[in-house]
């Protein structure tokens, strides 16, 4: 459900992701932050970072 | 007999609901009137911009702004009945959270403007004509329009405001309450309650609904007020019904549960919640009842069950866009 208010707010839906990982489960964690992190970094600053910028802009993305 | 202290009532991006609110206050309004002088309410009285302008500082005792604060003459008038006024209060749920108008926020102005001036079918507009906001005319006459914001503000957003009173709009007896306050304090009865106080409970709609409430409470099915009979004992969320009563201020009286709908939140968040939207959606989400572990659901099911939420934003941002943590959309709809 947050994920489809995201998608409404005009975020990526990639920009959120829940995982399941245990304590015990260190190569899991450290795969899917580091998947994570280059997914979001492909995907760019987020539209709301753009300040300074006039909305317009921001929303032209 | 002491001087009768100066009342206001000034309007925003307003749909004057809280207007006939105060109006509502029908024989109640001697009462008001023994004590206090209407000056500035543009629905009831004559008196112009201009006249409050010449007025000293502070001359108003009181003031009401309602309506949210959507272009420049409504940060205009916010900002000179604050000057003018001792007590500002943002009156009802546009001023104090942004309201209905507040769903502006999940638009731009080039967007409304198109919308308004060319996309709608009965607009014909071939030559893209817009309004202008001044224009001299031949003869030399200054004529002026409002901007338009880019985006929805609230009350505090652009003046120092005293004391919020929510809802949509404020009821009779939040506006009785109201009255007895100004008349004690005028009459040196009662002191003002303290600076940023809202008139509502700290505690939420579900401490005085009237319903019955279940023990646990798992929503089976997600389902929506206009295609569903609504069960008038229940609890709504037990019926699936999205509720905001678990995150809503009391002290409406339950007026709509009363009538067989559902809370949509007009009083506000409490004091504890930064963000109302988020708030409800965590409520919420904790009651779904979807089969399987944790680590089990498949992705799919979540999502048929969670499509049953038709429009998510606008559903839990109703009368609170404005205020919530991103305050407005980013990228353009359709």
């Amino acid at each position: 459900m947050l994920r489809l208010l995201l998608v409404q707010f005009g975020l990526d839906q990639d920009r959120l992701e829940l995982a399941w990982i245990s304590a015990g489960e260190a190569e899991k964690f450290s795969t899917t932050i580091n998947g994570f992190i280059d997914r979001i970094i492909e995907l760019g600053p987020s539209p709301y970072r753009l300040e300074g910028k006039s909305v317009k802009e921001a929303v032209s993305v | 007999m002491s001087e009768k202290i100066k009342i206001a009532i000034a309007q925003g991006a307003t749909c004057s609901g809280c207007d006939i609110a105060i109006l509502d206050l029908d024989v109640d309004l001697l009462k008001l009137f023994e004590v206090a002088d209407l000056t500035f309410a543009p629905i009831l009285t004559d008196i112009k911009f201009k006249d409050v302008e010449a007025m000293k500082d502070g001359e108003i005792t009181l003031t009401l702004y309602h309506g949210a604060v959507r272009n420049t003459e409504n940060e205009y008038v916010a900002k000179l009945l604050r000057k003018k006024s001792k007590i500002l209060i943002a009156y009802g749920a546009c001023a104090a959270f942004g309201g209905i108008p507040g769903l502006a926020n999940v638009t731009t102005r080039e967007n409304i403007m198109n919308t308004v001036y060319e996309d709608t079918a009965s607009t014909v507009n071939p030559e893209h004509v817009r309004p202008q906001t001044k224009y001299v005319t031949p003869e030399g006459h200054k004529l002026e329009l409002p901007e338009l914001f880019e985006e929805v503000k609230t009350l505090d957003d652009v003046v120092d405001v005293d004391y919020i009173i929510g809802a949509c709009p404020p009821t009779r007896e939040m506006n009785v309450q109201l009255l007895q306050v100004i008349l004690d304090f005028v009459s040196g009865k009662g002191e003002l309650p303290p600076k940023g106080m809202i008139l509502a409970c700290e505690r939420t709609l579900c401490e005085e609904c009237p319903r019955e409430k279940p023990e646990k409470v798992y929503v089976d099915e997600i389902k929506s007020v206009d295609y569903t009979e609504l069960d008038p004992e229940k609890c709504f969320l037990e019926q699936g019904i999205l509720c905001f009563g678990p995150a809503t201020r009391g002290g409406c009286d339950s007026k709509c549960i009363n009538v067989n709908m559902p809370c949509r939140g007009c009083m506000g968040p409490t004091a504890a919640v930064m963000d109302h939207g988020a708030s409800m959606l965590s409520a919420f989400s904790s009651i779904m009842k979807i089969s399987g572990t944790e680590t089990e659901i498949p992705e799919e099911e979540i999502a048929e069950f969670m499509k049953k939420l038709r429009d998510p934003l606008g559903t839990l941002y109703r009368f609170t866009l404005p205020k919530s943590l991103l305050k407005r959309v980013v990228k353009e709809q359709k």
